[in-house]
């Protein structure tokens, strides 16, 4: 029920959120491109999958100093710890690297990101990435149209990048009236109170600009204008630290479960690292000091002495936290499992009735009926057919590819999730109950594992045609278009003629019933093939689609195939000797052959 | 190769026991009824079909029932004497 109502409810304040608010609208707005920069990147990161940046990753990341120092570097290159977690994000979402490995490059990345404060601090200089946006977007797009998988990748990766910085420029513009109401100087407090309360606001202006630098800056700035205390501005440098891992959780948000893992480590480094330097603040002082003194800052430059102080406590950080680190995966581990995928669990076979041959061959008959209703929806769905057109009194006779339904694209998804897990639960049922069974339950039972596999192979080969079918039932040659609408109509007609003897009130029928649909199948087949052979000789098709439309052929006439045995089977059910007299009657292989020779459709 | 398939039939019902032949010779005899009444009414269902699809496909079903059918008269001559023979 909360699910059903929470997308729309989300629209809705969004929506509101944008007729009333045109900072809130930009603010959104950079938050989409944000995510939608994280998407890209992600996919242009999975085109070099198995690839050279694979082995790069693996060779720069197998052991935890090579990760500290990959993240390090990069975030001083970048003048972005963000950027680089969130870029390790999707390296992790792409398996590129392992979570312990995504840790390590996290934790360089904090120490990497000191240096920003070094720059600002010492030079006043600050590397503003929103200009590069533009560049890097038109770059990242050219490069997208490339054939290469390479430059394709590459084209992504820019693509990603670039929406990323511009997310973040739309989420700072929006934010730029919350930061005109930032006046550090208003708030100076002494003592303990004053570092929470600073700390508090350092976290804020980070959340709310999107960027640690940003808060930075404000607060050197502040403080060589003397607006801040030294002490006030030490807890902002500290709360930066944590509000900076938002923009790590933001990006997480769009990918996969190790992509999480990797934003709890963000936060719980920082968090750690921040309690650390809250717990400690006199010692940082006096080791911030004495270093000053040693490398030669002036005592009262306060904005060098601030950046040592992000150096000092994101140094220390790393210090405790790296040897914690497997234990740092096994808790994110525990906290963030693997989410299981939800599959079918069968609901007829109990192991009450295995040792019962009657019960035994019920339950497993129930089973695969209800595996066949699964089943025969994906089929229906998997050829383009709306199950109202398949299950209707009209004939399909008249039915064309345009009256069709969407096909079902999610065929191995849907396999896998209904199908797969009651077909091999059915397959282990009978397999135990065969043991110790009279030879005519045990065949029994054997020929309902049949009529299950005959439903697997239904679905894989509905799987295989769909690939042309789907695209060439919308051909332009009005004779490929005809072909793909017979084959259609062949597996609507089968399915509807297996699924009415299913239906049907008298089931001491259903072997000899299907005889004849058995016997349209075999005519279809004959008859579409006749046809092909007419087309290629009078030039109406090429030999590669006739190539194409002799397979799919073949398979629509297994699928067909597969379905009426399945439906012989699971549909004639015994009352007492009228199966045998049924399977006396049935027309055999030979006998249908003869037919089909001299028979008219 | 109707008669080898004729004599399989047969050496099958030959096998049972005279009372579960007699039983098997029943069920045939019930199916073939079923198959008449539903041939009955598929030319019932032919004489008032307009549509050529329908129509060709009425007749299909309607050849494949005569075949059964066919195919079941003779197994039931075949298998008649061994009635008559369990009545005496």
């Amino acid at each position: 029920m909360i699910r059903r109502i929470l997308l729309p409810t989300i629209l809705l304040v969004l929506a509101y959120g944008f007729w009333v608010s045109p900072d809130f609208k930009e603010i959104a707005s950079g938050v989409a491109i944000f995510l939608f920069g994280m998407l890209a990147m992600e996919q242009g990161f999975q085109a070099f999958t198995g690839g050279a940046l694979e082995r790069v990753l693996k060779r720069t990341t197998d052991r935890l100093w090579k990760s500290l120092v990959f993240g390090s570097v990069t975030t001083t290159i970048m003048q972005s710890s963000s950027l680089v977690s969130v870029i390790t994000i999707s390296f992790l979402s792409a398996e590129l690297i392992s979570l312990a490995a995504g840790i390590g490059i996290i934790f360089g990345a904090n120490l990497g990101t000191t240096t920003g404060a070094w720059l600002v601090a010492g030079f006043g200089l600050k590397v503003k990435l929103s200009a590069y946006a533009m560049p890097i977007l038109v770059f990242g797009v050219v490069l997208i149209f490339q054939r290469s998988k390479v430059l394709h990748g590459i084209g992504y990766v820019l693509a990603g990048v670039g929406f990323l910085f511009l997310g973040i420029h739309y989420m700072k513009e929006g934010f730029e009236a919350f930061k005109q109401g930032i006046d550090l100087a208003s708030y100076a407090v002494a003592g303990y109170p004053g570092l929470f309360l600073f700390v508090a606001i350092g976290i804020l202006a980070t959340v709310v600009m999107q960027s640690s630098h940003a808060t930075l800056v404000l607060v050197i700035t502040a403080l060589a204008a003397s607006q801040v205390t030294y002490e006030n501005a030490l807890a902002v440098a500290i709360g930066s630290n944590v509000g900076t891992t938002i923009t790590a959780i933001l990006g997480s948000m769009g990918s996969n479960i190790q992509g999480k893992r990797l934003a709890g480590a963000h936060l719980i480094f920082n968090l750690v690292t921040g309690f650390i330097a809250i717990a400690a603040i006199t010692q940082i002082i006096g080791l911030v000091d004495w270093l000053s003194g040693i490398v030669g800052i002036a005592h009262d430059d306060y904005t060098l002495k601030l950046a040592t102080f992000h150096t000092v406590f994101n140094s220390m950080g790393i210090l405790v936290m790296v040897p914690f680190v497997q234990q740092l995966v096994s808790v994110l581990e525990r906290w963030m499992p693997m989410p299981v995928p939800v599959f079918e669990q069968p609901k007829y076979l109990n192991e009450a009735s295995i040792d019962f041959a009657d019960a035994a061959i019920e339950a497993s008959r129930k089973e695969t009926v209800r595996l066949y209703d699964k089943a025969l929806e994906l089929i229906v769905h998997g050829v383009g057919l709306r199950r109202r057109d398949v299950f209707s009194e009209d004939p399909l006779e008249g039915f064309d590819g345009s009256e069709g339904g969407p096909f079902e694209e999610r065929i191995q998804e849907r396999y896998e999730q209904s199908i797969k897990s009651i077909y091999a639960a059915i397959v282990a049922f009978i397999s135990r109950a065969q043991a110790g069974k009279e030879p005519e339950n045990a065949e029994e039972l054997l020929a309902i594992r049949m009529a299950g596999r005959d439903l697997v192979e239904a679905i894989k080969g509905v799987a295989h045609l769909q690939k042309n079918l789907k695209v060439l039932i919308h051909s332009e040659n009005p004779e490929i278009r005809a072909a793909y609408e017979g084959i259609q109509r062949r597996i609507g007609y089968v399915v509807r003629e297996v699924d009415g003897v299913r239906r049907s009130d008298d089931d001491r029928l259903a072997i000899l019933s299907l005889n004849d649909t058995i016997l349209a199948n075999r005519q279809e087949d004959v008859l579409a093939n006749e046809k092909l052979d007419s087309l290629v000789r009078k030039d109406r098709i090429s030999a590669t689609t006739a190539t194409s439309l002799i397979n799919d052929y073949r398979y629509a006439y297994r699928i067909c195939k597969r379905l009426i045995e399945l439906g012989q089977i699971l549909f004639a059910v015994d009352h007492g000797d009228l199966l045998d007299a049924q399977r006396s009657l049935a027309l055999d292989e030979d006998e249908i052959d003869a037919m089909s020779d001299h028979g008219e459709i | 190769m109707k008669t080898k398939k004729l004599l399989r039939k047969m050496k099958s019902f030959l096998s049972a026991d005279q009372r579960a032949q007699i039983a098997k010779i029943d069920s045939l005899e019930k199916i073939l009824k079923k198959l008449e009444k539903k041939e009955l009414g598929l030319r019932e269902k032919l004489e008032g079909e307009g549509d050529k699809g329908q129509h060709r496909e009425i007749l299909r079903k309607l050849e494949v029932i005569a075949a059964q059918r066919k195919k079941g008269e003779g197994l039931r001559q075949e298998l008649e004497p061994l009635r008559e023979q369990t009545a005496n």
